[in-house]
């Protein structure tokens, strides 16, 4: 059998702005592994890097233009849907938009164990959303009988995690789990995360903007711009050792809570320039270069290819061995 | 129980519609209407026939209602007229929002969940329809299918037109409905795609259905009454329409026979009125931006 | 001071309850706390931008006009005299404020026009000269907001926001819709400005990286009232109310994977708050005291309160 749990190979997907509009490539000839074991693979990038688009490629929503995505090495649009969901399950970043507002939550929880889990028993299906509720921290009695808005956004987004695991999926997709949710409960969700890949054995896709909670609990990081992966690796190294300049600005940009880094925060300046989104969109060669102190001439023309350095792939120019 | 549910559901909406002074003012509106155009079931046999009463008479006070507001110059009771009129234009309103804002609904649904060729197909029929220009085809059609015209095949004749608007509206809610997360997650809870129409889809767009039947309501009325007075309605048949025409034929305007004009513009000022409250009061409480207050 | 909001005649929710807070010259000042704990509204009190269904009472008292009572004064003369001139307002989701069918110079040559009362022409001249003072080339006045991106607006806005050399400049959430890079850029310009013109800065934001890195002082908020008070060392080092060190010592931070624990439950229902202090379900250290009644704000060290009964003196 396929050591891989999830192959990315080449996927690109263009989305076009308006009817007449220029297209672009919101996701650009990406290739990512997810390996057989239990981890927490993060995408991270600014609004706009395509990390939701690749997700819902990932999730067969959008059908990738050029490329194939191969999960337990078959190709996923060989796989039929009902089999699919069972192995991958989505999680959403609004956990109020998460659920019809018309329709009580624990609805799509029966549903999932019904169609997707398979239970044709109803009191097992009870038993099973029980269980799984108790396990992300919900009463069955709190919640069986209440609509979308008698619930919190904590709640909500833990309703959202049992229906996910119902089925026990091999993985599942969190796009921006908690950038919705208050700082204070941020950390409860992201610690049952780590609990359910330890217990579980389910690995995550992880998707976000935030770099400390994926240095928190990601083992691997794909750092994505304008639609391509720039730099992928071991989170640990990556972020404590960035190679693309990309890579580099975003950590250094990133406030950290504590006033004694603040000098060298505030020091470090940031040249603002003003680049036009629409280039670099559709730029030919890397598509840092109108910000990129380190611009080279090939910059403009050629994107670089996945250069390794050490166990880390980064896409450029600067790391061409000579 | 599930029923019960759903009509509680109905009766709540129904309560908090009715926190509107616009709604209570519409349907009170309404309720005097239909009780009015009840009473054309009452109707003698005679009231058809010319020349049961004296002709061109203002109203008057007599032991029966007949004259009460006063004859035509063809000598028929111009109460009785008024009161067929109404039941038969409400009629004509009502049939048609049935069919054209129904068809309305389907095709819409159908161009909101349908992708790549069919959905421009779709969108290519909604809106050609949108943009022709109504009355003239209308009349066309009228001219055509004179002869068999029936106060029952007019709706048929006007939902031609009827359903684009209808149809657009729905599309534009459905698709906006389909995009939005939890049809992501029900879909990945192995909801089969029919029930998702129906049970996540559905809910939202028949609120604006029920405006759209009530506008299309207003629309035929209001249509019916332009054909009439190109005289291409069923001129033998009492509506709201037909009255203006012959008002118009028998220069009842020049000639200062006010009673005989004034019911149909009333009754059609009063049938609008109503109707638009009420769609205006459901569109309010089905948009919560427009409810105002904080959220 | 008291901010209520009233939702109908008989429930009102009390966004902002009891709050005194003062600002000093030269000063930038972080005001924290999660979504509803009531920060927003404080803002918008302290700006006198009071509208329906916001109500405020107490007084919001402005050195620079001998103590006026910001509160008590009619919105026409708050737009005359106060607004952008003493004080402006930086809004959340900046980048979409500004309106669309105007260009970016006619926003400029407006607000000069009105506040110094000087031509058209000549107005236009000092947006071009100021508008490169503050980094940008000056054919972004010739642009519509459309036309530029979401953090060139953002750039204007700020720009617009500190044209006539306010004093004060509130800023709520000014960077939440933006990247980690563009954050920094514009946090940058802020406080650069601020020392510039020696103004008071005011900011809201419930991200504690952005208060760790450029504030003097931080005020905690949570149900509507502020908990904690501190110059922000301090208060980053060794935060005293239990609500300051879940939300510090709960923030994942890069290089340190420490296993974290969060606070549990979820903030209060402001329409029917818990007796006592409001924090006290939530709280690890709840006392019998706390759940009956409210705590007193206590002065623990120089310019440091905090509102808890752990540390009052009995």
């Amino acid at each position: 059998m396929s050591t891989h749990l999830l192959k990315v190979e080449n996927v690109t997907k263009v989305f076009r702005y308006g009817i007449l509009g220029f297209k672009f490539r919101a996701v650009d000839d990406v290739s990512i592994v997810i390996e057989d074991k239990p981890m927490i693979f993060t995408i991270a990038g600014e609004s706009g890097s395509g990390k939701t688009t690749l997700a819902k490629l990932i999730l067969k929503i959008y059908r990738p233009e050029q490329g194939r995505i191969l999960f337990m090495g078959r190709d996923i649009y060989r796989i039929d849907d009902n089999e699919y969901h069972r192995c991958i399950q989505p999680i959403m970043q609004d956990p109020y938009a998460s659920f019809n507002p018309m329709q009580k939550p624990i609805r799509y929880l029966r549903e999932t164990a019904r169609n997707i889990a398979g239970i044709r028993d109803e009191k097992e299906v009870e038993e099973r959303i029980a269980k799984t509720l108790s396990y992300v921290g919900l009463n069955y009695v709190d919640v069986v009988n209440k609509y979308p808005h008698e619930f919190s956004g904590g709640e909500l987004q833990r309703l959202a995690i049992a229906r996910a695991l119902i089925p026990r999926p091999r993985l599942i997709i969190a796009d921006e789990p908690v950038s919705m949710l208050d700082a204070s409960l941020r950390i409860n969700i992201i610690n049952l995360f780590k609990k359910i890949k330890e217990d579980l054995g389910i690995s995550f896709i992880y998707i976000t903007h935030d770099l400390a909670t994926a240095y928190y609990m990601s083992n691997k990081i794909a750092i994505m711009f304008r639609g391509t992966v720039v730099e992928l690796g071991d989170a640990r190294k990556v972020l404590s050792n960035p190679l693309h300049p990309y890579t580099q600005t975003l950590i250094e940009s990133l406030p950290e809570p504590s006033p004694k880094k603040r000098r060298y925060w505030m020091e470090k300046k940031i040249k603002f320039s003003t680049y036009i989104e629409e280039e670099e969109f559709v730029i030919k060669g890397c598509k840092y270069v109108f910000r990129c102190p380190y611009t080279i001439d090939k910059c403009k023309h050629v994107l670089p290819p996945y250069i390794k350095v050490d166990d880390t792939e980064v896409r450029c120019w600067l790391y061409e061995k000579k | 129980m599930y029923i019960n549910t759903r009509i509680r559901v109905f009766i709540d909406v129904l309560k908090s519609l009715s926190r509107y002074g616009r709604f209570r003012v519409g349907i009170a509106i309404i309720a005097i209407l239909i009780a009015l155009s009840l009473i054309s079931l009452a109707s003698p046999p005679r009231y058809k026939q010319w020349y049961v009463y004296p002709k061109d008479r203002p109203p008057q006070l007599t032991s029966s209602i007949d004259m009460i507001l006063g004859t035509t110059t063809n000598g028929r009771s111009v109460f009785w007229i008024m009161v067929n009129a109404l039941a038969n234009s409400l009629c004509i309103g009502l049939l048609t929002a049935l069919i054209g804002s129904h068809i309305g609904l389907l095709i819409g649904l159908l161009a909101g969940i349908s992708r790549g060729k069919t959905e421009l197909g779709f969108i290519l029929l909604i809106d050609s329809f949108v943009v022709l220009p109504g009355l003239p085809i209308l009349i066309v059609l009228a001219l055509a299918l004179k002869q068999s015209m029936t106060i029952h095949t007019i709706p048929l004749i006007l939902s031609v037109i009827a359903w684009a608007w209808p149809a657009r509206n729905v599309r534009s809610i459905a698709l906006s409905v389909m995009s939005r997360d939890f049809i992501t997650i029900a879909s990945f809870s192995g909801i089969k795609f029919r029930s998702i129409l129906l049970y996540e889809v559905m809910p939202y767009v028949l609120g604006w259905h029920l405006t759209n039947f009530i506008n299309t309501i207003i629309w035929a009325i209001g249509m019916e009454t332009a054909l009439a007075i190109f005289g291409l309605s069923i001129l033998s048949e009492d509506t709201l329409g037909t009255m203006l025409y012959w008002v118009l034929n028998f220069n009842a305007l020049f000639r200062g026979l006010w009673w005989w004009i004034l019911p149909p513009i009333v009754l059609l000022i009063l049938i609008f009125i109503g109707f638009y409250l009420i769609s205006v009061s459901v569109s309010t409480y089905l948009n919560p931006r427009l409810r105002g207050g904080v959220a | 001071m008291f901010g209520e909001y009233v939702i109908s005649p008989q429930v009102s929710i009390k966004a902002v309850n009891n709050v005194s807070i003062e600002l000093k010259k030269n000063e930038v000042i972080g005001i924290a706390g999660e979504s509803g704990c009531g920060k927003s509204t404080l803002i918008k009190i302290l700006y006198g931008f009071l509208q329906p269904p916001l109500t405020a009472s107490g007084k919001v008292l402005l050195n620079t006009k001998g103590g006026l009572d910001l509160l008590s004064v009619s919105e026409d003369y708050k737009r005359e005299n106060i607004w952008w001139k003493i004080m402006s307002y930086i809004p959340q989701n900046s980048m979409n404020v500004l309106n669309p069918f105007m260009k970016i110079g006619d926003h400029f040559v407006e607000l000069l026009r009105k506040h110094l009362k000087i031509e058209k022409d000549e107005a236009y001249r000092v947006a071009e000269e100021y508008v490169m003072s503050m980094g940008m080339r000056k054919d972004v006045l010739k642009a519509f907001p459309h036309q530029l991106s979401g953090g060139m607006r953002q750039r204007v806005v700020v720009s617009l926001a500190l044209l006539l050399k306010p004093s004060i400049i509130f800023a709520d959430e000014p960077t939440t819709a933006v990247d980690v890079v563009l954050q920094k850029v514009l946090l940058q310009l802020l406080t650069d400005k601020q020392k510039e013109l020696g103004a008071t800065l005011v900011v809201v934001t419930h991200d504690m990286g952005v208060h760790a890195m450029i504030t003097q002082k931080v005020a905690v908020m949570y149900a509507g009232r502020v908990v904690e008070e501190a110059p922000t060392e301090p208060l980053f080092e060794d935060p005293k109310h239990p609500y300051t060190q879940a939300l510090i010592n709960s923030l994942p931070r890069l290089g340190d994977d420490r296993p974290r624990i969060g606070l549990s439950g979820s903030p209060p229902d402001l329409r029917n708050p818990p007796p006592g202090c409001e924090f006290h379900p939530r709280c690890p250290y709840a006392m019998d005291i706390c759940r009956r009644e409210k705590p007193l704000r206590v002065k623990i060290d120089k310019d440091r309160y905090v509102v808890c009964w752990l540390y009052a003196k009995r």
